[in-house]
């Protein structure tokens, strides 16, 4: 399969190294010393979201269902309350000029009291002149009183990561969709981060699940796309095709409904974690983390299929190993639990299921939007 | 009777199968007792572990409630009897008769407490051997405390298997450390620490012990926080005992490596609360000293260079914001 990444990872890696150098030298000699003092701020200043302006970027990316279910939850954990409003607006268009302006006039028209941004690139630039950017809007923000959430799709975007690290020492709220409030802090300097906030990107699938002897398909593998995840399924895929075992593969299927309806009929979905290559690890790249929780970790929880996922400690900080999913180390552990769950299906089934039900749990629960929109005490 | 325990802490860990084949395909399953202390698994480990009953001698019990790690480790030693111990991590394997070896060195030298092995380390399908400067004209070498120190941060014994010890002097070690040893995460480094007292350390020279799921461990070893986190607690430990001068001087220096190696640089977190830890302990000494007054002084100038530039932005960055709604 071709590499279709390929360009974007040589661009991304060389903006990756400037800003990252540039996020090192403004976190170690300016920013902790000083803004440690206001960690504490928030807690307990603030109000229920009562006008919440939701904004996010449509460039045609793989995050954009993920968006509009998060807009969906909004809408529904809001719904209890009468007086409560939910804007969304969009910014069309990869635009890389004007976001900062086109972000305040928002918040101009719409006079939110909560404020969710769902891409960090609204907030400013790329560079110092995006860090001034970050202060003028927190300084607008608390103009209007105003709170400020930042969601994180990807944790090693060194832009999202100082404006999340600032935002969040400035009392806003920042929100990992991957990882976890521990790996936020370490690598990315974000103070009091949630996550990761997977559950926030999905809806409720409420009908029965499927037991694995009707599903037709045994084994899921992920789409071979980028390094490391292309050379794991390059290994797997023979070995599986030898012993007989029918597999699908990510990427062959058009639209979304065709992937989910595979997942449906397949027993075991197999998803890796990794990062893309070189995006981290080496100075000043960010020192970490080397893995982040998928949204196909939910997805196949969604299908109740048993999930086989990559070992990630922000996968294994939503879900028990080996009681709701299972994790695998490299290709001969995973081979080895692939024959393991084939043979012993009974098995199977009962982790899929734990896994399925713990998925609506989590996602009819909301308890990160609630978090977010100060609306824990709403069910 | 048997001579060796196999001690296995599980929770949840289907990958127990793999262990218990590898003491059969191994080929000492006469010699020993796997004992299986079950920290309230939410699946069904016990129809696993059934499977192998017929072959191998199994005592399995599963605690009615969740406990820490540490205290379920100690749990699967408490379920044998034999004279030797030795811990397997849910998903390690054993090759070979190196095991065997071990015990019998043991056996005939009662001055021995602990014997440790090379071990094999699986991951992401790389096998590498963790060993330290061993000759290897000879069965097993005598290590002295330097090198234990050395050898259980980074060698066979940061990990829970690939060592054999003596039960009692376990019990010992056990007896000294007390209920301090909850939280340590890695209660194998406690044991050695505290096991030299009661009789000497060897290396063997046999590879017995594959540790198959090495990248939890190592994410958890290297890991900066996690690594500030357990010194404090190990500084702790170590300040309550007497006579472990040379242990707290080792912390130390591990505390202030934080500080010349850079780890911690981009997380002053991390370098904050290593630089409070290394003064309560005996203070920064040279170049940890200068790296830290020169992360201290030039923020400080930055500030008031940008006082002269701009009052504005110092105002937003100023610490005297009380609120933000």
């Amino acid at each position: 399969m071709k590499d279709e990444f390929k360009y974007l990872r040589s661009r991304r890696h060389f903006i990756f190294q400037i800003l990252s150098c540039f996020n090192r030298v403004i976190w170690h000699f300016l920013a902790v010393r000083i803004w440690s003092k206001v960690e504490t701020i928030t807690k307990d200043s603030c109000e229920p979201a009562i006008n919440v302006l939701f904004v996010y970027r449509d460039f045609g990316n793989s995050n954009l269902n993920a968006l509009d279910n998060i807009g969906l939850n909004v809408r529904d954990i809001l719904r209890d309350k009468l007086q409560s409003k939910l804007n969304i607006k969009i910014r069309y268009g990869n635009v890389f000029l004007g976001n900062a302006k086109w972000l305040r006039k928002q918040i101009e028209e719409y006079k939110p009291n909560c404020l969710v941004i769902g891409d960090p690139q609204l907030i400013g630039i790329p560079g110092p002149f995006g860090l001034i950017q970050t202060f003028l809007l927190i300084r607008y923000c608390r103009t209007i009183h105003c709170s400020i959430s930042l969601l994180l799709f990807d944790l090693p975007d060194p832009q999202g990561s100082l404006y999340g690290s600032v935002i969040s020492r400035f009392g806003g709220k920042v929100f990992s969709i991957c990882n976890d409030q521990i790996e936020c802090l370490k690598f990315s300097n974000i103070v009091n981060a949630e996550g990761p906030a997977l559950e926030i990107c999905f809806r409720p699938k409420l009908e029965t699940r499927v037991r694995s002897q009707h599903r037709s398909i045994e084994v899921h593998l992920p789409r071979p796309s980028y390094s490391p995840r292309k050379e794991l399924v390059e290994i797997i895929a023979p070995q599986l095709l030898s012993n007989g075992i029918k597999y699908s593969t990510g990427g062959n299927l058009g639209t979304l409904s065709e992937f989910e309806d595979s997942l449906n009929r397949t027993k075991i979905v197999v998803v890796t974690n990794s990062i893309i290559s070189d995006c981290v690890g080496t100075w000043p790249l960010p020192d970490g983390p080397f893995s982040h929780a998928v949204s196909y970790n939910f997805e196949a929880l969604r299908a109740g299929a048993l999930l086989l996922s990559q070992d990630c400690d922000a996968v294994s900080h939503l879900l028990k190993d080996g009681v709701e999913y299972q994790s695998f180390s490299d290709h001969i552990d995973l081979y080895r639990k692939i024959s393991f769950f084939l043979n012993n299906e009974d098995l199977l089934d009962k982790i899929a299921e734990q896994g399925n039900i713990k998925y609506n749990q989590v996602v009819c629960q909301q308890s990160i939007l609630k978090s977010l929109l100060n609306c824990d005490d709403l069910k | 009777m048997k001579s060796v325990d196999v001690c296995i802490p599980v929770l949840n860990d289907l990958e127990i199968a793999y262990s218990l084949q590898s003491i059969i395909d191994s080929g000492f399953a006469d010699s020993v007792v796997v004992c299986i202390s079950d920290n309230a698994s939410e699946n069904d480990l016990e129809s696993i572990v059934k499977n192998y009953a017929s072959q191998l001698e199994i005592v399995y019990s599963k605690s009615e409630i969740r406990i820490s790690f540490e205290m379920n480790l100690l749990r699967s030693a408490q379920l044998g009897t034999s004279e030797f111990i030795t811990f397997c991590g849910a998903g390690d394997e054993y090759m070979g008769h190196g095991l065997m070896d071990d015990v019998r060195i043991l056996e005939e030298n009662n001055e021995f407490s602990l014997s440790g092995s090379a071990q094999l380390i699986k991951n992401l399908g790389v096998v590498r051997r963790i060993a330290y400067g061993f000759d290897p004209l000879a069965d097993f070498d005598v290590i002295n405390e330097a090198v234990l120190l050395d050898w259980i941060f980074n060698g066979p014994l940061s990990g829970i298997g690939g060592w054999v010890v003596r039960r009692f002097d376990l019990s010992q070690a056990v007896n000294l450390v007390g209920t301090k040893i909850e939280g340590t995460k890695f209660p194998q480094i406690i044991f050695a620490l505290f096991l030299p007292r009661s009789g000497k350390v060897i290396q063997t020279n046999s590879t017995w012990y594959i540790s198959t799921y090495e990248m939890k461990r190592s994410r958890m070893r290297n890991s900066i926080y996690e690594n500030v986190d357990w010194i404090e607690l190990m500084m702790g430990i170590s300040t309550e005992l007497p006579n472990f001068d040379r242990i707290r001087s080792y912390l130390h220096k591990l505390v202030t490596a934080n500080f010349v190696g850079f780890k911690a640089f981009g997380n002053q977190e991390t370098l904050r609360r290593s630089k409070c830890l290394a003064t309560n302990y005996g203070g920064l000494k040279g170049v940890s000293k200068l790296i830290y007054c020169v992360t201290k002084l030039v923020p400080s100038s930055i500030c008031l260079a940008l006082v002269f530039v701009k009052r504005k932005l110092l105002f937003l960055m100023s610490s005297k914001v009380t609120h933000f709604n």
